[in-house]
């Protein structure tokens, strides 16, 4: 790891100036740790922000919704009584993260902003397109974790499980620079390959993740989270799905569903919302449902299995919400 | 055939027999259903195997026993402890044949002055060391014996040691404490060592001690979700032998480890290997899988004794016996559940669905 100089700011404003070039922002420093460590990631000086007050706040208003700050930690998202009743996709995604001593520390900002675990971007030796390489590893190598859909250019999966979570429910950011403040569909401040290969997300260097917003949940609106792990204790899931279908009587008035796990950035399931929305749910149609949108994925050697396996869990997690 | 059945037809072991019937009960053997007998995509299964491993020891292996004027008792042996619970076991053969309890006995090793130790390897510690320290403690004792002795009035054949104290076996009443019987002894220390070179004879040019060595019979209870290709272990009944058990909570302790290692190579430990570059791409624990709490299955151990009369303790080693057949039971209980037989570990759930689609395609 290489030298760097370790300051704490008092307010945002002040993390933004301390935000030199070289600089980065330091919340939890969990995967910051992680990074630096491997040489992935060499910031001159850290800025803590843990030092600021009233970041780690969780707000609900009936109508508006929720207001989370970035430092909230994921353990306290998933114990939150709030969160669990109104949110649960977020309070299940977030119980189900790493572990115990990782969720105490690691603060929802830093879980959305993470850098992905793909083995080939982690390795120092592997210098892959993303790092600015030329190539990606993953492409003829051992991909039997990697995304089965974008996955052209970078094959990574976005790492975020609050991020499939959040998208969902159509989860806002507020962003703060010195320019002042502005709001972003989460759905858009993530990025695929294609638009950026070396960045996940639209943040700027003096940029700060300041608020996480959620919206109201509709009444008649149900909720179905799963994390499909090789293991269930610490382990990063081979399939996640983050469902929410909106009812009107017997049929669905509305659905947003989100794949974590299967592409670079969390992926909507168009394709399935199209054919749920405006049906009477059963076992065929959610079934079909889901293969309408796995007919557009691109596999690659050893993640076929991927394909069955969100057919399967995308087809539990219509059925679970709906009932 | 049943598989318990093909094993009572070919495996002459009479311990591996005595292990199936006593694991059968255990398990339940008997409510086994043919393979893939459960309608939705959640499938049970059962499945056993067995496994024997070499009455290993290592003939270098020496130890001293020491006792000073003081009272005090130690063991010396350049033996290391590794997990194995080796100076709980010497402590034990020592205080045993000295008469004192375990915690009365000092146990120094694991330093290349004392006397020669073991390796830690073959699941040898057990069988060499302990026969060594009784043997040492039975040496150092004459001594003390033939010393107190007189003060006695007694015959040094006619004492025993028991119960922290020296009494003789003719007269119950003429008995001295260990500590005040070490008082009596004319130097400041005395000491005996013993080593297994010469001991007892042995089968093998390695130290194979009998022809079909020890073992045990695993029975595995897997749950396979043939959506996701996750394999649950649920349940493992292990029954074992390993000659003379000198610690049985340790040794339940160290079944208990090898079949939650066994779980491991079944469902999770695969060293990648990239195929391009040969870098190893899961150097951490974060990518090389182990099993974890919430995949370690309710394990239940039963032992069986099978004495040899090989040693002044007839103990024999237990670490990689116990953890030979869990992967092939939870892969037998697999194809119990799916009717497909998975011929790789690990079974991860790309294996599973693969070995699935090509069962339906």
């Amino acid at each position: 790891m290489k030298n760097f100089e370790w300051t704490s700011a008092s307010s945002v404003e002040e993390a933004i100036k301390l935000t030199v070039k070289g600089a980065a922002i330091k919340a939890g420093g969990v995967d910051c740790l992680d990074l630096m460590k491997e040489h992935l990631f060499e910031p001159t000086r850290l800025v803590d922000i843990n030092s600021i007050k009233d970041l780690d706040y969780i707000k609900d208003d009936p109508k508006d919704g929720a207001k989370i700050g970035p430092l909230v930690t994921i353990a306290k998202l998933a114990e939150d009584p709030v969160i669990s009743k109104r949110y649960p996709l977020l309070a299940e995604a977030s119980l189900r993260i790493a572990t115990p001593q990782i969720r105490n520390m690691a603060t929802l900002g830093g879980n959305l902003l993470q850098r992905p675990r793909c083995w080939y971007f982690r390795n120092e030796l592997t210098f892959c397109r993303k790092k600015g390489g030329e190539k990606c590893y993953a492409q003829e190598g051992e991909n039997q974790y990697h995304a089965i859909f974008g996955n052209g250019l970078c094959a990574i999966v976005h790492p975020s499980g609050t991020a499939t979570a959040l998208v969902a429910y159509g989860a806002k950011l507020e962003i703060t620079s010195s320019q002042g403040k502005r709001e972003i569909d989460l759905e858009k401040f993530f990025q695929p390959p294609s638009v950026d290969l070396h960045r996940e997300n639209i943040l700027q260097p003096g940029e700060v993740v300041t608020e996480i917003r959620i919206p109201a949940p509709p009444d008649n609106a149900k909720s179905h989270y799963i994390k499909q792990g090789e293991k269930e204790s610490f382990d990063w899931p081979i399939c996640e799905i983050a469902c929410v279908i909106e009812k009107d009587g017997d049929t669905c008035k509305r659905a947003s569903i989100v794949l974590g796990a299967a592409s670079p950035v969390p992926y909507r399931a168009i394709e399935t919302e199209k054919m749920l929305k405006g049906q009477k749910i059963d076992a065929t149609l959610a079934r079909n449902a889901a293969k309408a949108t796995l007919k557009n994925a691109t596999p690659l050697a050893l993640n076929q299995y991927k394909v069955p396996l969100f057919e399967n869990l995308m087809t539990r997690a219509i059925l679970a919400a709906n009932s | 055939m049943d598989p318990l059945e093909l094993r009572e037809k070919i495996d002459i072991s009479e311990a591996r027999r005595a292990e199936r019937k006593i694991g059968a009960e255990k398990f339940g053997w008997s409510y086994r259903k043919p393979p893939n007998s459960d309608p939705g995509p959640i499938k049970r299964g059962v499945g056993l195997a067995q496994a024997t491993w070499g009455r290993n020891m290592n003939r270098g292996a020496q130890c001293e026993v020491r006792i000073t004027h003081d009272g005090s008792v130690e063991i010396l042996s350049a033996v290391q402890d590794i997990g194995g619970g080796i100076k709980t076991a010497l402590a034990q053969c020592v205080a045993e044949e000295l008469g004192l309890k375990a915690t009365d006995v000092a146990v120094r090793i694991g330093d290349t002055n004392y006397p020669q130790g073991c390796n830690s390897g073959g699941s040898v510690t057990t069988n060499s060391m302990t026969p060594v320290a009784r043997n040492a403690a039975y040496g150092v004792k004459q001594k003390l014996l033939e010393q107190v002795a007189p003060a006695m009035g007694v015959q040094a054949d006619d004492l025993t040691m028991a119960d922290g104290k020296v009494v003789s076996k003719s007269d119950a009443n003429k008995s001295m404490s260990f500590k005040a019987a070490a008082a009596k002894l004319n130097v400041e220390q005395i000491s005996a060592q013993a080593a297994r070179q010469g001991d007892f004879p042995v089968d093998g040019p390695r130290g194979q001690q009998g022809p079909n060595g020890l073992g045990g019979v695993q029975f595995a209870e897997v749950t396979v979700d043939t959506d996701t290709g996750v394999i649950k272990v649920d349940r493992v009944v292990a029954v074992h032998d390993c000659g003379r058990p000198i610690n049985p909570l340790g040794l339940v302790s160290q079944i208990n480890g090898g079949v939650i290692q066994g779980v491991s190579y079944a469902l999770y430990e695969n060293r990648i290997l990239d195929r391009q570059t040969g870098i190893m791409v899961n150097p951490n624990l974060e990518e090389y899988k182990i099993v974890g709490s919430r995949e370690t299955p309710k394990i239940e151990v039963h032992l069986i004794e099978q004495l040899w009369g090989k040693s002044s303790t007839d103990a024999a080693g237990i670490g990689e016996p116990s953890n030979i057949a869990t992967a092939a039971a939870v892969a037998n209980a697999v194809y119990n559940a799916i009717g497909v037989r998975i011929r790789e570990l690990p079974m991860t759930p790309a294996v599973v669905l693969k070995a699935l689609s090509e069962k339906n395609a």
